[in-house]
């Protein structure tokens, strides 16, 4: 068997004792305290350059694809439309609806309204994410987004034949992924377990096919619409941006939790646990990118996933600032700082996906 | 710049919006008319500060050029400003002190306030050019329509802006109507508008105004003031100033069963009034209901042992389910420490306390 695979990844004895969290808790606290201090004019001025060049980019991209001819400006177009859209829902939407920048007290741009070009609906992903997700990252069972309840990517989950299948299931999902997240906080599992009513289900499907509605009918009935007899060359242009940005977003997000050493939790050893035991967990169960700027940028600067969770309603472009100071201190708390190139992160979530699709025994039958 | 939201979109127009999005922007053809003319704005009101005049130590006037979206005002009425200091955007309510002019412009009064916040920045950032966020003019505090013959003012400190714009309007329709206009404030070196008043008293032959310097001849009581004017009953009596004085007269007048006559105006919200006694009270302006902060919990556990019932999420301070808007007061947050005296913030119930009284849109 791999190497890789027999590797303990659930976080079960960790070295630090209940003081020690508690000074890591009190130096993450500190970092925040002065971040949140210095809050002002640079961050409203980088996200609303931000929004600015998501426009433009959209307004180029859609420009070229209606009005353009030939493939060069059709290639353009398409790359133009899936930079605004990758923008937009990264390093505005995703950010935004977190509430890095309510404090600006502009309507715009708060967590309370804002809505991103996405069909995920904005009332299921704070549900989905702000909530479950960033409060109980890597717990298995409680953490939904933790292999998006079709991939199981740590001995600890359970074997069943269909799991064989899942680079296939992944390779959809990674097509898919707008989609895959729109219906995450249906529940849809439940449903099938008979768990939830036809009524409950229908309920709880009524903001996602509200969205989904007006996301398909933005891109693929009223912009083709518009241009005329160019439609095919729209229609296909923004198929193949959604499917860019589907990808991109996707290759991020895998990498945040599911790359080799970021662990997983079981929910009995964190039924206590405390401040500090939160914040251990939201660093052993994340990873980082390394990259440039753009790379940050295009990431919604979730390529520094670890300070985005430790401090979610930080404005993102603050992380990159404070982490060689988070890495300091997990240096001297000993605690391990999971960063590395792209291909390197994502690699190794692939090789995971696919060494999961075995049969790999769980640790206690090991031990037994 | 952002706009000051002025009521919510119909669904349809919601659906158009989503739609056409990022062409239906508002936001982002804002920034771009913004580039083109500060003032052009498709969604809010832009106003250009064409002029500041000092009226005393801590007390300025600005004169502002609204875009043409602004539908003009009423004398009395006030308007709702809007700066952006340091990345936020802040805002305050002020009385305009003009009456309509041909040429558009109007004028507002500030004096600098102990805590900073706009009219501090106001005061050592407003000069020529300067382009702000205003509202539409909206307010009851308004000249009673026909003017009665005798009218009976009271201006407490910078309360005078208001009841200007209505003596401006007075004076520009040649009215007639016996006016008595006290004049309260502490200082002789805040005395504001003397010379206009007296301008005015030139054009307003009914007009006739007593200064009051509360340095130099004491407080004022109600009751003398009350006593002073012989006809008081016969007079619509029209008040403006701090919430002390504003107390102290409808008493007085209360007492003379004359609430009838009096109009007040008021910038802060009415306070709770139940159970001033110990812990912080706070004002769920949503359910019109008041709870205390317990010692030791958070505004949402305290929220919820009184039995209001807020949304909530992770109760940790991570998803803002439970954010809610804080039109006054001092909060702290729990995970920062810091402290907020800001009105209109955002704040997360499940990680602050009160600090003060409070009100929250809950």
């Amino acid at each position: 068997m791999n190497g890789t695979a027999t590797r303990p990844t659930t976080c079960r004895a960790t070295a630090l004792g209940p003081e020690e969290r508690e000074c890591l808790a009190e130096e993450l606290d500190a970092i925040r305290t002065e971040v949140t201090a210095s809050l002002g004019e640079r961050d409203a001025k980088h996200i609303r350059r931000m929004v600015d060049r998501a426009q433009a980019s959209a307004i180029a991209g859609r420009g070229l694809l209606m009005f353009g001819w030939g493939p060069i400006s059709w290639i353009l177009g398409v790359i133009a439309l899936a930079h605004a859209k990758i923008l937009e829902n990264m390093e505005i939407g995703h950010n935004v609806m977190h509430g890095q920048y309510d404090w600006m007290n502009d309507d715009s741009l708060s967590s309370q309204s804002y809505d991103w070009d996405i069909v995920c609906a904005r009332e299921h992903w704070l549900n989905s994410h702000n909530v479950e997700h960033h409060n109980h990252t890597n717990i298995l069972g409680k953490d939904h987004d933790y292999g998006y309840g079709m991939l199981r990517l740590t001995r600890e989950q359970r074997w069943h034949p269909a799991t064989l299948l899942q680079p296939l299931w992944y390779l959809l999902l990674a097509i898919l992924f707008q989609w895959g997240v729109a219906i995450h906080d249906i529940k849809l599992g439940r449903f099938f377990k008979g768990r939830m009513s036809r009524a409950e289900l229908k309920q709880r499907s009524r903001p996602f096919v509200s969205k989904a509605v007006r996301q398909l009918f933005k891109d693929y009935v009223l912009f083709p619409a518009l241009a005329f007899w160019q439609w095919p060359r729209v229609l296909l242009g923004n198929l193949c941006a959604n499917l860019i940005r589907n990808l991109w977003t996707n290759a991020i997000i895998f990498c945040g939790h599911f790359t080799e050493h970021a662990q997983t939790f079981n929910r009995d050893a964190t039924r206590n646990e405390t401040r500090g035991g939160w914040y251990l967990r939201q660093i052993q169960g994340s990873s980082n990118l390394e990259g440039g700027k753009w790379f940050h940028t295009l990431s919604g600067h979730l390529s520094h996933q670890i300070e985005h969770h430790l401090f979610p309603d930080m404005p993102a472009p603050r992380y990159p600032e404070i982490a060689p100071r988070v890495r300091e201190i997990c240096k001297r708390y000993g605690i391990h700082y999971n960063s590395a190139g792209f291909w390197r992160q994502y690699g190794s979530v692939l090789k995971r996906i696919a060494v999961h699709a075995w049969p790999t025994r769980a640790p206690r039958a090991e031990a037994a | 710049m952002t706009s000051i939201p002025n009521h919510a979109n119909p669904p349809f127009r919601h659906w158009l919006r989503d739609a056409l999005h990022p062409l239906s922007d508002a936001g982002a053809w804002n920034r771009l008319l913004g580039r083109v003319n500060p003032l052009w704005s498709v969604t809010g009101i832009r106003a250009k500060v064409v002029d500041r005049v000092t009226e005393s130590a801590d007390t300025i006037s600005l004169w502002l050029k609204p875009s043409r979206r602004w539908r003009g005002h009423a004398p009395g009425q006030h308007l709702m400003l809007g700066v952006e200091i340091n990345g936020v955007l802040r805002r305050r309510v002020f009385s305009v002190s003009s009456a309509a002019r041909p040429d558009r412009l109007l004028r507002i009064t500030l004096q600098r306030q102990a805590e900073g916040g706009v009219t501090g920045w106001l005061h050592e950032h407003a000069k020529k050019g300067l382009v702000v966020e205003i509202s539409e003019a909206s307010g009851k505090f308004l000249l009673p329509g026909p003017v009665p013959d005798r009218l009976l003012m009271i201006a407490g400190g910078s309360g005078i802006t208001p009841l200007l714009a209505m003596l401006h309007r007075m004076a520009d329709d040649a009215c007639s109507t016996d006016i008595v206009l006290f004049q309260l404030y502490r200082h002789r070196a805040q005395h504001l508008f003397a010379g206009e008043l007296a301008d005015l008293s030139r054009r307003l032959p009914g007009l006739s105004v007593h200064a009051h310097c509360s340095a130099e001849h004491g407080r004022l009581i109600a009751n003398d003031l009350a006593s002073s004017v012989p006809d008081l009953g016969r007079r619509q009596t029209l008040l403006c100033g701090p919430a002390p004085l504003m107390e102290d007269i409808a008493a007085v007048w209360a007492e003379r069963g004359l609430e009838e006559h009096l109009q007040t105006e008021r910038f802060a919200a009415p306070r709770p009034t139940a159970g001033t006694g110990t812990g912080t009270q706070v004002h769920a302006l949503g359910s019109e209901q008041v709870f205390t902060q317990v010692a030791g919990r958070s505004l949402l556990e305290s929220a919820e042992a009184a039995g209001l019932q807020p949304k909530f999420g992770c109760r940790a301070g991570l998803c803002r389910t439970c954010l809610c808007q804080k039109r006054s007061g001092r909060v702290r947050n729990l995970l920062t420490g810091l402290v907020s005296s800001q009105p209109d913030e955002w704040v997360q119930l499940c990680i602050s306390v009160a600090e003060s009284d409070l009100e929250l849109s809950i």
